[in-house]
């Protein structure tokens, strides 16, 4: 479905991602994890358009992607959460996935509907009449999950969901991800939270340094020398 | 549209405008500390200079001082009318969004101005005094001691302030502030206290310039709006709460004014320098002439 | 037999245009109903304008300090096309809006494609109006400083001229009971929506589809086409312009003041902001006598930094604090800004 050919990406002298190929096939989950500063968010920013590559190849299913501004990435069918919850903070919690919703119709009574049901998805329909400011960080994870639903992705791209969250909201969310692959969305996600990545990755690719290292199954991934060495991350 | 041109003139442009940017600079010193300091983008910095120059006027008319021995009581007083001005109005709304900033000192600039219509009229006033009437001359070319005096005291303050920020405490004080606000106050600076003196110099600058213009430059209500912007031009040219580049900015303006009023008809050199402006600010707001701040 | 719902906003909408229609007939035999009618036509247009403006700066929370760049740009038009050869300003309302429209776009190309924000944007269009009374004072054929007069010619309504106040009111009642509703719509529609999310989260805006750039450029369209037209009527009724009057800061800081006071991206926010306001300015404006023109700016300008200094969210924003209990909760996307301390 996603397929990344040996794309490299540099800021002034700075190499963040070099060379890199990945692929993602439909109705997986991959897990992306690496030491902070591996380029990892910038491999979602360059998949989603807010960066384009210096050179390579980023593919969904037959669509290049490369020069596309993050608007057309989203109608192709590439959602996205963002590290740094990004909600519009001043109106409600339905009016902030409406937005979203709205990429798929013109509707209001229809934006509306699927608002609410993509709400209903992450388990976040009695705070529809909410003001984003006023959420808790877990509301508003939920929140950045269910705008996404709502422009209706066929790849979901999380760059961190769990972080800042406790035991009991990590258990949430991991829930809700597994729900959504169940339900047909195919999951690329950033996380540092080895219980999420361990128990619901397919497969994960660990990044250090703009460099692919390692490409396996959670089991090879744990065994390898050298992803322990790089930096395995927190085990929460 | 006939464009005429003539060596003399043209040199006499130059010259003039070399006299004029200086203390445009001044004023635009005084915008870009501010600025620069405390990211505060002053509307009403025009409309300071015109309330100096209306003091100025009445200094040395009603009381009959030397113009250029104003220039203490004009900073002092202009200092504390920034100082006040500061403490009651911007320093509340220092962490509010931009726009909030910028809406409070565009009210203040018609407060300010409209005032000024109420208590004195529109009618420009101009003070007669020798300094205009005293002229060198150098081969066609004219310079009127007003405008000399102006331009070496401007240069003067201009170069005071800036061994004031990098010699002192004070100075060093406010660098501080102005690159890192957090990490100043945690080196035991006070922060608020330091944006009030900044503020204050800024104002001050504006105050000098005032007794500095009076030899030569009329006083009305509306002075400030024109020269505010102006001012505003010269800090984005030259980088915010850059010194030298306020100079260099306030040096190509006053050049683009005379010189451009001397090649181009009518207000056409005017219009030149807005583009000018509107075009920096969209390719380098951070100024042409890039230094670290 | 499908029942017409008529949402709350478009009713109130209605009931106000139908009060502010009968308000000259009922005025008709009062001696002083002319000076009536003149606020009340003020309040009308800058209403009109005012909401124009708040859908580039209060919906798209971009804050154009310059949109008297639109009203001059649509005033000349239509004067110059009126006085040079002779067409009618409702013809000529087609010129000022297609150039409002093209300027508009241009503008808002250039500024936006280079990501230009907040401050900066303000800055550059306070420097286009004023580069505007910079050029328009230098072309001859545009009247120079001594501005253009739209010729009277007496009573005909098809060049757009009126004895009296009468006709001139409706046109102006017409105008804003139409952008009213335009932002009845908007407020509920997915265009309304992509601008409040380009205001609030750009970079979110557009994660989700939504085109920041061509949203900000369209609102800056509409919001000069619809100044432009406004323009057009502001020189028939005041049937003398000069740029400082129409390019000036003077009918900037009003636009924009009264969207603020009234509330920002909101549907009523440049309504009740100028009734509100422009009422106390003429009544400060006859106290202080007509000597002391500055007396409306003085004014505003004390405004503002009152609104400013102790309540941003303006009174629509205080207003709603106490009402978001009692009315229901289909509400839209209400967006008053926040005091971020």
């Amino acid at each position: 479905m996603l397929k990344i050919n040996n794309v490299t990406k540099n800021f002034g002298g700075l190499c963040a991602v070099s060379n890199l190929s990945l692929e993602v096939e439909q109705g997986q989950i991959i897990g992306l994890i690496g030491p902070n500063g591996a380029g990892k968010t910038t491999v979602f920013n360059l998949i989603t358009g807010f960066y384009n590559p210096d050179s390579g190849e980023i593919f969904l299913n037959d669509h290049y992607l490369n020069n596309l501004k993050p608007h057309q990435i989203c109608k192709l069918g590439i959602g996205r959460t963002f590290q740094i919850v990004q909600p519009f903070p001043d109106i409600t919690t339905k009016d902030n996935v409406m937005v979203g919703a709205f990429l798929h119709t013109s509707n209001l009574g229809n934006a509306e509907k699927k608002a609410i049901e993509a709400l209903d998805r992450v388990k976040l329909n009695n705070k529809q009449n909410e003001k984003a400011k006023n959420l808790t960080l877990l509301e508003l994870k939920q929140l950045e999950i269910a705008k996404a639903l709502a422009t209706e992705p066929k790849l979901l791209l999380l760059d961190e969901v769990a972080a800042g969250l406790n035991e009991n909201e990590i258990d949430k969310i991991m829930e809700l991800v597994l729900e959504l692959n169940h339900q047909g969305v195919t999951i690329l996600m950033i996380e540092h939270v080895m219980k999420l990545i361990m128990g619901l990755s397919h497969r994960i690719i660990v990044l250090n340094f703009g460099h692919k290292i390692a490409d396996g199954s959670p089991e090879d991934i744990r065994n390898n020398p050298e992803v322990v060495e790089a930096y395995l991350g927190k085990e929460e | 549209m006939d464009i005429t041109f003539s060596l003399p003139l043209l040199l006499q442009s130059v010259v003039s405008g070399v006299f004029l940017g200086g203390v445009f600079a001044l004023i635009a010193t005084g915008l870009t500390l501010i600025w620069g300091v405390m990211k505060i983008i002053n509307f009403a910095h025009g409309e300071f200079l015109m309330v100096g120059l209306y003091l100025v006027y009445f200094l040395v008319t009603k009381l009959g001082i030397n113009p250029y021995l104003t220039i203490p009581i004009n900073f002092i007083f202009l200092f504390l009318i920034g100082a006040l001005i500061f403490r009651v109005n911007i320093q509340p709304v220092l962490k509010d969004p931009v726009m909030n900033q910028i809406l409070l000192t565009v009210g203040l600039m018609l407060v300010l101005q409209n005032l000024a219509l109420l208590f004195f009229s529109a009618t420009p006033l101009t003070y007669d005094n020798i300094y205009n009437r005293i002229t060198y001359s150098i081969g066609p070319i004219v310079f009127p001691l007003a405008n000399v005096l102006a331009f070496i005291g401007s240069l003067i303050v201009i170069l005071l302030l800036g061994l004031f920020l990098n010699r002192t405490d004070t100075g060093r004080a406010i660098r501080a502030a102005s690159q890192n606000s957090e990490a100043a106050t945690l080196m035991g600076i006070d922060v608020s206290r330091t944006y009030l003196i900044a503020f204050g110099i800024g104002s001050g600058c504006v105050g000098i310039a005032a007794s500095l213009m009076i030899t030569f430059y009329y006083v009305s209500p509306t002075v400030g709006g024109f020269l505010g912007l102006i001012a505003f031009i010269i800090v984005v040219l030259g980088g915010m709460g850059n010194i030298a580049g306020a100079l260099i900015g306030g040096l190509i303006i006053g050049l683009g004014e005379t010189v451009g009023a001397a090649l181009l008809p009518g207000s056409f050199s005017r219009l030149l320098t807005f583009l000018i402006f509107i075009f920096v600010l969209l390719f380098r707001p951070e100024g042409i002439l890039r230094r670290g701040e | 037999m499908r029942r017409i719902k008529i949402s709350q906003p478009v009713l109130i909408v209605i009931i106000v245009g139908i009060l502010f229609a009968i308000i000259p007939v009922c005025l008709k035999n009062l001696p002083t109903k002319d000076y009536y009618l003149h606020i009340i036509i003020l309040i009308l247009l800058y209403a009109y304008l005012s909401s124009a403006w708040n859908i580039l700066g209060g919906y798209a929370g971009q804050h154009s300090l310059g949109n008297a760049l639109y009203l001059g740009a649509g005033a000349y038009t239509s004067t110059y096309l009126f006085v040079k050869f002779n067409i009618t300003p409702w013809i000529g309302l087609v010129f000022a809006s297609a150039f409002c429209a093209l300027l508009g776009w241009v503008i808002g190309y250039i500024c936006f494609r280079y990501g230009l924000k907040g401050g900066y944007f303000a800055l550059v269009t306070i420097a286009l109006a004023e580069a505007a009374v910079y050029l328009i004072t230098n072309i001859k054929q545009l009247g120079g400083a001594m501005g253009l007069e739209v010729k009277w010619l007496g009573n005909k309504p098809l060049l757009m001229q009126f004895d009296g106040k009468v006709g001139y009111y409706y046109i102006v009642l017409v105008l804003a009971v139409f952008v009213l509703f335009l932002l009845t719509w908007l407020d509920r529609s997915r265009f309304g929506y992509s601008l409040v999310a380009v205001r609030e989260n750009e970079t979110a805006a557009e994660a989700l589809g939504v085109n920041s750039m061509r949203v900000k450029i369209l609102a800056n369209v509409i919001s000069a086409i619809l100044t432009g037209i406004g323009g057009v009527f502001f020189a028939q009724y005041f049937t003398y312009i000069h740029p400082r009057l129409v390019f000036g800061e003077g009918p900037s800081v009003q636009i924009l003041l009264f969207s603020i006071i009234g509330g920002l991206g909101t549907i009523w926010g440049g309504a009740l902001g100028s009734l509100i306001l422009i009422p106390i300015a003429e009544i400060a404006r006859a106290q202080l006598g007509g000597a002391f023109a500055g007396a409306p700016l003085l004014f505003y300008g004390s405004i503002l930094m009152v609104v400013m200094l102790f309540m941003p969210n303006g009174f629509l924003g205080l207003l709603q604090s106490f009402y978001r209990k009692y009315i229901s909760h289909e509400k839209s996307v209400y967006t008053v800004r926040p005091r971020e301390r």
